[in-house]
């Protein structure tokens, strides 16, 4: 069945990429500081890179909605991550670097909607939760395993080793890519775009100018941003980052400052145990968001915010970090299958699926940027603890938002349906 | 269908988690020796590849473990070996640019004299002597060795006991350009957790030719090796309780008593007495550009205050930052300073061939020597 087999190369596809999206963030100041790069001349790159990361969100999923080949798509958005890769690693000074941050700025924005539109376009709308959480158990399982390994590469090879490590886990993807067959069985005529019919579906495109690549009716930007779901959502996601970003930096920053002896080790299990959670939860938040709603699975997930955040603020022993990490795991699976299955519902099918990711990247890039500015300021002025509920009642107002005025999304789906949707 | 893709999931998921379990504890299991193991490499592999590094740099390759400054001269090997080093690049950097900005007046090539400072340990490499017509000497130069300086960037910073906790970032001086306060960027995982704090100069020991960190961080008692997490003396502060009226150096810009701009501190260079030698200074006034890092004599550094705000002078000259020998990290440390007596016709034009034979070494020199010293670790 090609399908299932397009399917398992997905779930590779997102192992993989998982992989190279780790090597980046904030890893990068480390291997900069390594190479003599001063305090100022790291902020100003990283800024760079913030700056160029958000910037694309829109323009990158504009393009992939404009390209009728989402495989190309993702293809083209791995390998500049590849070059970048190689850039940082090849030489640490200023043009390369700059390059490399402006290169994986935009092509990630391209590839996370790229991955979710072929994940769009190889399942039906009432599968799409299931496809996602198992997109997003993947990707988890993926950069887990990747920080552990470049934990271990970084520590007995060298910092430069990090990023021919990133750039050589990307063959892999590419590979996994070019086993997906993105025909859509039962689906409006695909086109297709690697070789012979190439030109015929150009010429069928012509004929339908007005009309998505799969054969849809765009919706007008004006109508698609008028969407009440999409800017409560897009609140919502700029909330949960602001409350979620700065966090986890922040308690483990509290473990670095006591310069014990497994601080490595405690912060490593910060960063990889909850993505264990997230392995494990998202296929049943995929489900439960089908079967459920979006509202119940978004609130459950949101409240692991504040509470975890609390918890940071009265938790003192560094290893009570880590069970206090797991609810990051139950709030990172929510996130990570909610946020394309939104998308889905509200822009699906109406032409502007990747720019509505795109847009709420856009938010949790605001967000984070947000927080992390935030919280150190939070830290240093009123000390931790108050920053940690700052940021605790950050994530209950993006509790209370989910709670009084989101809407369900979920449309009533065809099948599978067991109780009346609840429409708001 | 979808219970098909429901128990196989099941299935695949069971296997699956079992396994990354595993891994998982695999991974735990092994980084806790860690420490142990980075000994082990240490003392098998890092000699080597020291060695390796050293004499990639041309430096001396056995130079006494523990440098005393004055000692280090003594060693007529080192000293002919550095005055190799010393020749040719000098040529490049010193005599022909002057030359060529005077060439109108004398007509003799100006000879640069690199002239003993009194009280620190001072080459005056022998081919350099005949300076036939003494011309106006415009800056003196000291050199000293890789492993009697270290530059204190990025430098690590360990407990007594040897676990590395964290790297230096910046000084902190007062008004009398003494160094007050020191941060430190504690390291947490991939960039995850990394806190800067401020510690006390004072508490802090230099071992610049250490094969292993070059700043250890010190504890009251010997016996503190077995001392827990909880708090070595020193306590970490935080960078908001730093003491008014100290001044930052890396990254700040360094100006001419004229207030025209110098460089950028990019690093400072600190001998074993925890006492700063050296400012590193690019005069690159761009960040994209090719770099010429130049190494100025820590004396010559004062903090004024202009505009209320701290600053950095120092007495260079147009001439003589062109003329100053480039510091890169492949090569002796040339520790350039003013002479004051200098005649003010000699800022002129400015010879390309200084800049770009300079700059060409730079990048290059800290990448390999950056990639050499890493493994060491």
């Amino acid at each position: 069945m090609v399908i299932a087999r397009s399917l398992r190369a997905l779930d590779w596809l997102n192992f993989f990429v998982a992989n190279v999206q780790t090597g980046f963030g904030p890893f990068i100041a480390s291997y900069l500081a390594a190479n003599k790069w001063t305090q100022g001349e790291i902020g100003l790159m990283l800024s760079v890179g913030t700056i160029s990361a958000m910037a694309s969100q829109l323009p990158a999923g504009a393009l992939v909605d404009a390209m009728r080949n989402k495989k190309f798509a993702a293809a083209s958005a791995i390998v500049a991550i590849i070059a970048s890769a190689l850039f940082l690693a090849a030489s640490p000074t200023f043009v390369p670097v700059f390059a490399a941050e402006v290169l994986h700025g935009f092509a990630s924005c391209m590839l996370v909607p790229a991955m979710a539109a072929i994940s769009y376009a190889l399942v039906s709308r009432a599968d799409l939760g299931d496809r996602l959480g198992r997109n997003a158990r993947w990707a988890s399982i993926g950069s887990a395993l990747t920080a552990a390994l470049m934990g271990v590469f970084g520590e007995y090879f060298s910092l430069r080793s990090v990023f021919f490590l990133t750039a050589a886990l990307a063959l892999p993807a590419l590979v996994a890519l070019s086993m997906i067959h993105h025909e859509m069985p039962p689906a409006p005529p695909r086109r297709k775009f690697w070789g012979k019919d190439a030109k015929a579906s150009r010429e069928a495109a012509k004929a339908q100018k007005r009309l998505t690549p799969e054969g849809e009716e765009r919706e007008t930007l004006r109508e698609l941003l008028q969407d009440r779901r999409l800017l409560i959502f897009a609140g919502c996601v700029v909330l949960f980052h602001l409350s979620n970003a700065a966090m986890l930096n922040l308690a483990a920053g509290e473990v670095t400052a006591h310069m014990g002896d497994n601080v490595q080790l405690v912060i490593a299990a910060c960063i990889i145990v909850p993505q264990f959670i997230v392995a494990a939860l998202s296929p049943w938040v995929g489900r439960q968001a089908q079967r459920w709603g979006r509202r119940p699975v978004l609130i459950l997930g949101f409240c692991a915010l504040p509470v975890r955040a609390l918890l940071f603020a009265g938790v003192s022993s560094p290893y009570l970090l880590v069970p206090v990490q797991m609810l990051d795991g139950i709030s990172a699976a929510v996130f990570g299958v909610m946020l394309p299955l939104i998308a889905a519902d509200v822009a699906g099918g109406k032409g502007h699926y990747n720019l509505t990711i795109g847009f709420f990247g856009l938010a949790a890039g605001i967000g984070a940027t947000l927080s992390t500015a935030a919280a150190g300021f939070a830290a240093d002025r009123f000390g931790t603890a108050m920053s940690f509920f700052g940021l605790a009642g950050a994530g209950a107002l993006a509790v209370a938002l989910v709670w009084l005025a989101m809407p369900e999304t979920r449309e009533a789906a065809p099948k599978k349906e067991t109780e009346p949707a609840v429409e708001v | 269908m979808a219970t098909l893709r429901a128990m196989r999931l099941a299935a695949l998921w069971a296997a699956r988690l079992a396994a990354l379990l595993a891994s998982l504890l695999a991974i735990l299991a092994s980084s806790l020796p860690v420490r142990c193991r980075i000994r082990f490499l240490a003392r098998s592999v890092a000699p080597l590849a020291v060695m390796a590094a050293l004499s990639a740099c041309s430096l001396i390759p056995q130079q006494t473990p523990a440098p005393i400054v004055e000692h280090s001269f003594v060693p007529s090997p080192s000293e002919a070996e550095s005055a190799d080093a010393e020749e040719p690049s000098s040529a490049v950097v010193a005599v022909e640019p002057a030359s060529e900005v005077k060439a109108p007046r004398p007509q003799k090539p100006k000879r640069r004299i690199v002239k003993p400072k009194p009280r620190e340990p001072v080459v005056t490499p022998p081919p350099e002597e005949p300076p036939p017509p003494p011309p106006p000497q415009i800056i003196s130069t000291r050199i000293l060795q890789h492993d009697q300086l270290h530059g204190l960037l990025d430098s690590e910073v360990q407990r007594p006991d040897g676990k590395v906790i964290g790297r230096a970032v910046d000084v902190y001086v007062d008004t009398a350009a003494k160094p007050k306060m020191m941060l430190v960027n504690l390291s947490g995982f991939l960039g995850v957790g990394d806190r800067k704090v401020i510690f006390p100069w004072t508490a802090f020991r230099f071992s610049p030719a250490s094969k292993t960190a070059p700043i250890t961080l010190n504890l009251p008692q010997p016996a503190a090796g077995k001392s827990r997490p909880a708090d070595p003396a020193p306590k970490p502060q935080p960078v908001k309780d730093l003491p008014p009226n100290l001044t930052q150096l890396v990254d700040s810009t360094v100006v001419q008593p004229s207030g025209a701009r110098i460089g950028r501190v990019v690093d400072v260079l600190i001998d074993s007495q925890a006492q700063p030698q050296a400012l590193v200074v690019d005069l690159s006034s761009s960040l994209a550009g090719d770099k010429r890092h130049v190494a100025a004599n820590w004396a010559d550094l004062h903090i004024v205050s202009r505009n209320k705000t701290p600053t950095l002078q120092m007495d260079f000259t147009d001439a003589q930052l062109k003329a100053s020998p480039t510091y890169g990290s492949d090569q002796p440390i040339k520790i350039v300073s003013p002479v004051v007596p200098a005649p003010a016709p000699a800022a002129a034009a400015s010879p390309a061939a200084v800049s770009s034979g300079a700059v060409a070494a730079g990048p290059v020199a800290s990448g390999s020597a950056a990639s050499g010293a890493r493994p060491s670790r």
